[in-house]
């Protein structure tokens, strides 16, 4: 569920539909925040405050797609909730290509978008825990040893004890009291864990070595 | 030619040496000056030496050397100088036509022999008397008888020899002299000049006039051609009679001078007759032009006589009213052009015609004076096919306006329904915040949501009105709306549109209040298609320059807008028929788009057209200012 911080930023250009919509978020108890404009947003808006966006694409001033291009310039992974005019398909695409999670036509149906916020605020949670845990990873990996990363990489490749001993050219108990230390250092109860986990360091070697 | 002159010249003088003053060339009757002049009118004064050497020769050969060569010489000089004028100035001065087609031909051609040889006679019986050949007291006499000589001589002869040498100036008339006619003319002449003779009498000439009828004759019936050419004969058979019979010189002279009067008269009246067989053939000629023009005019033509009826009428009348001429002809014209008052002269009027079958159709008419004697020219056309196009025209266009207006209406439901959208997400959105609230128990907050209910309710409503009114009449909703604010808000909405495609959108901005009375929903889908339309055209074409620029400016009441792109501009072959509806360079485009915005322009009272420029289009409309007199637009 939503953390508690989390805030529907919305940018309307039409005060009747800006404040009817906050009025009836802030009853379904979501917090708000609304902007007149794209420039009233941008001068707010800090990309580390969870959140999520309801924009309505056509407004006077800066547009929502132009929106949508400067948030994606300074890499905010906001989620975005597109409000278009009916039969609008064409800024409905750009606004996908921007990176917009969902999209309504006008007149929006409450119930749903709710129900789309809430998505989005659950998604924008879940992206900021697991920015978050691969944030802890990285800093763990940093702590291993040369050997430790060594017989963490041959654990990935699904090898056993012996097979890792044999190649490292150590002892299989040695290994195993590696292992025990990657599994301290990393915070991994189980030996599972710890192979999911090397596979996980592994792609992102290999993503990064491509 | 030379040869030819000089013999005829030479045979002549010998022939007519009659009567003379010898040794010397005065004699009564004397055509060689007739042949000089021919000769001179019909190849040119370059001739006039041969005249010298005709004399000579002539002098040589019928007379001999009598007296001394320089008097010779010096005679022969006046009379080829005489004459050689004579020419001059009937050819370079009063301009006479050789081929003597008018009367002033001939009339100039008799005046200028009499007058040449008068001339030549003082000069030739003067020179003679000087030089001792003749007496001074003879002066009188010999002079008077060398010019009646050369006169009737040069009149009669050259005129017999210039109609000679142009036949096809002097035609025989249409109906053909019977042989019998010739006949009896001939046995006329014959008749008369036995008449005069058998009365051997001292005043024979006293008949002389009965020659008179079968010249007038054959004058009013051959014209010159027959008429120089009795005179000729005439002149002949007199000198041989006369000579025959001896008669003494008084009567010579006498008749010559009869002869003279003879000549004139008749060579007179034959080139009258010849200028009228003339005249009328060319009036004849003019007429059969007139009568195909007539006959073969698509328009249907009357004659019309003083009182209205019918004196002629062409093929394309009869068609018209579908009857034969001759059954027009006599009728009159209220028969079968009712309510046309008589025939009066008028400018193309629209009438009803009736058909001999009884029907009706519409006729434009109009009527010409023709000539002095009151009749009148009647032009005619059947205009009913005209009519039935132009009906049609009519319907299409209304039924042009109508689809206009419809598609004009559809466009604006597009932008309408974001206006519309809004009053309609509010009210939803409160509606739902209210039943939270009731179910809340919040009856405050209750009450300020449903009180904004009711003010988008009416924000919403009236949307509609506006959309309504525009179906059902095309109405505008008229208010003021801030020119710079108006372009600025459609700029913003096509904005992000321009720069994927990589077109730079300018407007300069007046910043000034001005203000016009419009729809501003109507406005800014004019100015949406005008922009989008450049838009459009410069990304499909590619132009290296990428630009769409805006300005505008106010005078005399109206605001101008001005578009110029840096598109291809409009293809030569769309732009007569650009602001037609269904006309477009888009492969998606219904081509409505500039239809319908100079539909709205002039609804709004401006005009919208684009301009010819060298790079890209120019697309200008007008509106009129809130609150200032205006010129016209």
């Amino acid at each position: 569920m939503s953390q508690p911080q989390a805030v529907v930023y919305i940018v309307e250009d039409d005060e009747a539909v800006r404040s009817s919509l906050a009025l009836l978020l802030s009853l379904q108890g979501l917090r708000t925040m609304v902007f007149a404009s794209a420039e009233q947003f941008l001068q707010t808006f800090r990309a580390e405050l969870p959140g999520c966006l309801v924009l309505d694409l056509r407004m006077h001033g800066m547009s929502g797609l132009d929106l949508l291009a400067e948030l994606q310039r300074r890499g905010a992974s906001l989620p975005v909730i597109v409000i278009t005019a009916h039969g609008d398909v064409a800024n409905t695409r750009a606004s996908f290509k921007f990176g917009a999670v969902d999209f309504f036509e006008k007149p929006v149906d409450q119930d749903a978008l709710v129900a789309a916020i809430r998505a989005a605020l659950d998604r924008d949670a879940e992206q900021r825990r697991v920015e978050e845990e691969e944030a802890v990873l990285t800093r763990r990996l940093e702590l291993l040893s040369g050997r430790e990363r060594e017989v963490l990489d041959l654990v990935a490749t699904g090898l056993h004890n012996r097979e890792i001993a044999a190649q490292l050219d150590i002892s299989p108990r040695t290994v195993e009291v590696y292992k025990a230390r990657l599994m301290d250092k990393l915070g991994v109860r189980r030996l599972p864990d710890l192979i999911r986990l090397a596979l996980r360091r592994g792609s992102k070697a290999a993503t990064r070595g491509a | 030619m030379v040869a030819g002159y000089l013999a005829l010249y030479v045979a002549l003088d010998w022939m007519s040496y009659l009567y003379p003053v010898a040794p010397f060339a005065i004699t009564v009757w004397n055509p060689p000056p007739g042949l000089s002049l021919a000769l001179l009118l019909l190849f040119g004064l370059s001739r006039a030496p041969w005249l010298v050497a005709a004399a000579l020769l002539a002098d040589f050969v019928v007379r001999g050397t009598a007296t001394s060569p320089w008097l010779h010489l010096a005679a022969a000089g006046a009379i080829a100088g005489g004459y050689t004028l004579t020419a001059a100035i009937l050819a370079r001065v009063v301009r006479i036509d050789p081929a003597l087609r008018r009367v002033r031909d001939v009339g100039w051609l008799l005046v200028g022999s009499s007058a040449g040889a008068a001339l030549v006679a003082l000069l030739f019986v003067g020179l003679h008397a000087a030089a001792g050949a003749v007496a001074w007291a003879d002066f009188g006499s010999h002079a008077l008888r060398f010019w009646i000589g050369d006169a009737i001589g040069a009149g009669l002869t050259s005129a017999f020899l210039l109609v000679l040498a142009t036949p096809a100036a002097h035609p025989w008339p249409a109906r053909r002299p019977h042989p019998l006619e010739v006949l009896l003319q001939l046995a006329s002449i014959a008749a008369s000049l036995v008449l005069i003779f058998v009365r051997s009498h001292p005043a024979e000439s006293s008949l002389f006039y009965l020659l008179f009828l079968p010249a007038i004759w054959i004058a009013m019936r051959y014209g010159l051609r027959g008429a120089s050419s009795m005179l000729v004969a005439v002149q002949l058979s007199l000198m041989a009679l006369l000579w025959i019979r001896m008669n003494p010189l008084s009567t010579v002279l006498e008749f010559q001078f009869l002869m003279l009067a003879l000549g004139v008269t008749t060579l007179l009246l034959a080139a009258v007759t010849d200028e009228r067989a003339a005249a009328r053939a060319e009036l004849a000629e003019r007429e059969s032009e007139l009568r195909t023009i007539f006959e073969t005019a698509p328009e249907g033509i009357l004659t019309l006589d003083a009182s209205g009826r019918v004196v002629a009428a062409n093929r394309a009348a009869e068609a018209t009213f579908g009857v034969a001429s001759a059954e027009l002809v006599g009728r009159s014209l209220d028969s079968f052009l009712p309510g046309h008052v008589g025939a009066r002269p008028s400018g193309p009027t629209e009438l009803e015609g009736v058909r001999s079958d009884g029907s009706r159709f519409p006729a434009e008419v109009s009527v010409a004076p023709a000539g002095n004697l009151g009749l009148r020219l009647l032009l005619l056309r059947d205009i009913g096919h005209r009519r039935e196009i132009e009906e049609q025209l009519r319907e299409r266009q209304e039924e042009l306006a109508r689809a206009l207006r419809l598609a004009a209406a559809g466009e604006m439901t597009s932008a309408l329904a974001h206006e519309l959208n809004q009053p309609l997400s509010a009210i939803s959105n409160y509606v739902k915040a209210c039943r939270l609230l009731a179910a809340e128990g919040d009856g405050a907050r209750l009450a300020g949501a449903l009180e904004r209910v009711v003010e988008e309710v009416a924000r919403a409503s009236e949307v509609v009105r506006r959309l309504r009114d525009f179906f059902r009449t095309g109405a505008a909703h008229l208010e003021p709306v801030p020119v710079s604010e108006l372009i600025r808000a459609t700029l913003q909405s096509v904005r992000s549109r321009a720069e994927r495609h990589s077109i730079a959108l300018s407007w300069e901005d007046p910043h000034t209040s001005w203000k016009v009375l419009g729809d501003r929903v109507q406005l800014e889908v004019v100015l949406l298609n005008l922009v989008n339309n450049s838009i459009d055209a410069i990304s499909q074409a590619r132009s290296p320059r990428r630009e769409v620029s805006l300005t505008a400016s106010a005078t005399g009441g109206w605001v101008e807008v001005r578009l110029e792109d840096t598109g291809p501009g409009v293809p030569p072959d769309v732009t007569p028929r650009l602001f037609q509806p269904f006309t477009t360079s888009k492969a998606d485009g219904m081509g409505l788009g500039l239809a319908i915005s100079r539909y709205v322009v002039e609804a709004h009272g401006g005009r919208l057209w684009s301009e010819e420029r060298a790079v890209g289009a120019v697309f200008c409309f007008t509106l009129p200012l809130e609150g200032e007199p205006r010129s016209a637009a």
